[in-house]
């Protein structure tokens, strides 16, 4: 309870009384309270000082109600007790009446002040209409959306700013409003003055009079031109970017297809030459041959060292020909790994260097067991055949070869003497998944500064002394590197060599 | 097979002919051998046209040993040529080429060939391989090629 009008009282007083009411609030019907005689009647401490210091005797409070709600008191005071009579009493209540019928009024006024402001100034278009769809209000959130000022719009029906396509739209919100439905986030496209289309999202409520029958509506609405606009420009962006993926896997696939051509080309033209290098050396070779039978007599010692080698050359460019063709051949080819029977490319390789074993009487024990890896046949032949051809040859002069095959499921506890960085697999520890398949020889060793070289092309250790084309261990090594598997060898000069190659286990 | 049969070899090398000659006469061959240079020679030979029209100088062949790498006509028109003419397509035919891919065996073999052999690239090895050649004539048994008169197609006109 605030003091808003007094007359004859003390500033103290009303400091001191500030707050007090003799009703609770929320009281049901708070009913007049008199208080004819101060002295006699029970107050509460700091009250009954400021009363007695303002020389009140007596009190009346009227409450001031609307519609049984408590707006306020008046109070009148004496400065001597006094008896109330009906007649009094029933003036002051008139008083108190209008006084709080001018408060009521001046409050709701207030109110719809405060709202009317609300409306007038929210950047929403807001709108309202009757039942006939013509425009009663429109606010500066509207004058700015649709153009209209509001003189131009109050008075006009709503399909004013509703182009004619979406004018079906109109009588189906009407409905909605006529049973008291809402209309949420309808979205929809309307119209400026200037012609122009808005993508706008609509709430239109139903407007009641004060009997609860619908009147009218209220629209909101809410310009969502920026949200569709970026809307679009996602979905264009999105359909751009679908574009050009099929446009980076068109080119990716063309390109491909190029590559595939390209190396395509370089195999018929690797094969192409070394095919037409073998013609010459077949006459160089087979020239040098009938000389040697037809001639050879006359041609005394000397011609026919010459004669042999012319031969022999042109044998050795063959072999060196044809190691290319299947070393270029290693890096052309597409080759599929898939799980593949060592047994039977050791026996594969064995029975190619039958008669070079038979020649050299070498003792050469390729049995199991053969644990089957991921390989690919061909390749794995040649790499076998390269290694073991190897181990027949490079033994000591006079030495029978002594050759061991054999195969090591590799376990994890013991990692192989890796002697290259490794290829294909990350793992830097053997683990139970690889074979480790070694050719162990007695033949001359390898010394330690010479173990990276040997697997270089044309690299011949040991120059003419042995023969061979260079080859043999870079087709084991680049072979080996196509299964996706590792290479290596453990030696010293004197004390034979063991050459090791891991393939997956399959 | 003996003197009385030939063995038509076509080749454009001219050394590797010389080779051949060699082989044979290591190989110690009983039939006669002719030779010509290119594809365009061997299908007049085997039509016993122009030059080969004598046939007794030029007798129909009951085997034909076939290069295939030849410039205008190669060793592929030649058989497929071959293989048309109602006279001639039992003819025995051997492809003797020194290409070993295998998109060409496939189609020699597709064209009707009867092998394919490859030229070995040591006059030894040729040797060995020419007295396999006549140890097999010794066993084959040769249908009769009824001689006719040659059938117009265009691989027989020019390249």
């Amino acid at each position: 309870m605030q003091f808003k009008a007094w007359r004859g009282l003390s500033d103290v007083y009303r400091q001191a009384a500030e707050g007090h009411s003799p009703w609770k609030p929320g009281q049901e019907s708070p009913r007049l309270v008199c208080v004819e005689n101060v002295a006699s009647t029970p107050l509460p401490e700091p009250l009954r000082d400021a009363i007695d210091h303002e020389g009140i005797r007596a009190l009346a409070f009227l409450p001031l109600l609307s519609h049984g709600r408590l707006l306020g008191k008046l109070m009148v005071s004496y400065n001597s007790p006094h008896t109330f009579s009906p007649d009094e009493l029933q003036l002051a209540q008139a008083i108190a009446n209008q006084a709080a019928f001018g408060i009521e009024r001046k409050q709701g006024e207030d109110v719809t002040r405060r709202l009317a402001a609300i409306v007038e100034y929210s950047d929403d278009a807001i709108i309202s209409k009757d039942l006939n769809g013509i425009i009663v209000s429109w606010n500066r959130g509207a004058e700015r959306l649709f153009g209209y000022t509001v003189q131009e719009a109050v008075g006009q029906h709503i399909s004013l700013v509703i182009p004619p396509e979406r004018l079906g739209e109109e009588p189906g919100i009407i409905e909605h409003i006529r049973h008291g439905e809402l209309v949420e986030h309808y979205e929809t496209v309307r119209r400026h003055k200037d012609g122009s289309l808005l993508d706008i999202s609509l709430t239109v409520s139903p407007l009641r009079n004060e009997k609860g029958e619908v009147v009218g509506a209220s629209k909101i609405a809410r310009d969502i031109t920026e949200r569709k606009r970026a809307e679009r420009m996602v979905r264009e962006a999105q359909a751009q970017l679908l574009r050009h993926a099929a446009n980076l896997e068109k080119t990716v696939l063309e390109r491909t297809a190029d590559l595939r051509a390209s190396n395509e080309q370089l195999e018929a033209f690797v094969y192409s030459i070394a095919h037409d290098l073998r013609g010459p050396l077949r006459s160089m070779e087979g020239f040098s041959a009938m000389l040697l039978e037809e001639a050879g007599a006359a041609l005394g010692e000397q011609g026919r060292n010459y004669a042999n080698r012319i031969n022999r050359s042109a044998q050795f460019m063959d072999q060196l020909l044809t190691d290319l063709l299947a070393f270029s051949q290693l890096n052309q080819q597409r080759i599929a790994l898939a799980p593949a029977d060592l047994s039977r490319a050791v026996q594969g390789a064995l029975s190619l260097l039958e008669n070079e074993i038979h020649e050299k009487r070498a003792q050469v024990d390729g049995s199991g067991p053969w644990p089957s890896v991921l390989a690919h046949p061909p390749t794995l032949g040649q790499v076998l055949y390269n290694l073991l051809s190897n181990a027949l040859k490079f033994v000591a002069p006079g030495v029978q070869p002594v050759v061991r095959l054999r195969a090591e499921v590799c376990a994890a506890t013991n990692p192989p003497p890796s002697l290259r960085k490794e290829r294909g697999p990350s793992d830097p520890d053997c683990s139970e998944d690889w074979v480790r398949i070694w050719v162990e020889d007695n033949g001359i060793g390898i010394a330690p500064e010479h173990q990276e070289q040997i697997f270089r092309l044309f690299t011949r250790l040991e120059g003419e002394k042995y023969s061979g084309t260079g080859i043999g261990l870079a087709i084991v090594q680049k072979g080996t590197e196509r299964m996706n598997g590792r290479v290596g060898v453990q030696s010293r000069p004197g004390q034979g060599s063991r050459f090791w190659i891991e393939l997956k286990k399959a | 097979m003996d003197e009385n049969q030939t063995i038509l070899l076509v080749d454009d090398s001219e050394d590797d002919l010389s080779l051949m000659r060699h082989a044979y006469r290591a190989a110690h061959f009983k039939a006669s051998l002719q030779t010509v240079n290119n594809g365009e020679q061997a299908i007049a030979y085997l039509s016993g046209e122009g030059a080969f029209v004598d046939r007794a100088k030029f007798p129909l062949p009951t085997l034909m040993l076939l290069d295939l790498n030849m410039p205008k006509v190669n060793g592929f028109r030649v058989l497929s040529w071959v293989r048309t003419q109602p006279g001639l397509k039992r003819l025995s035919v051997i492809v003797l080429t020194a290409s070993a891919r295998a998109d060409d065996v496939k189609q020699a073999f597709d064209l009707g060939a009867n092998s394919y052999l490859v030229k070995p690239s040591t006059m030894a090895a040729l040797i060995a391989m020419i007295c396999c050649l006549r140890d097999w004539l010794e066993y084959n048994h040769f249908p009769a090629l009824e001689p006719g008169p040659s059938v117009e197609t265009p691989a027989a006109k020019g390249s």
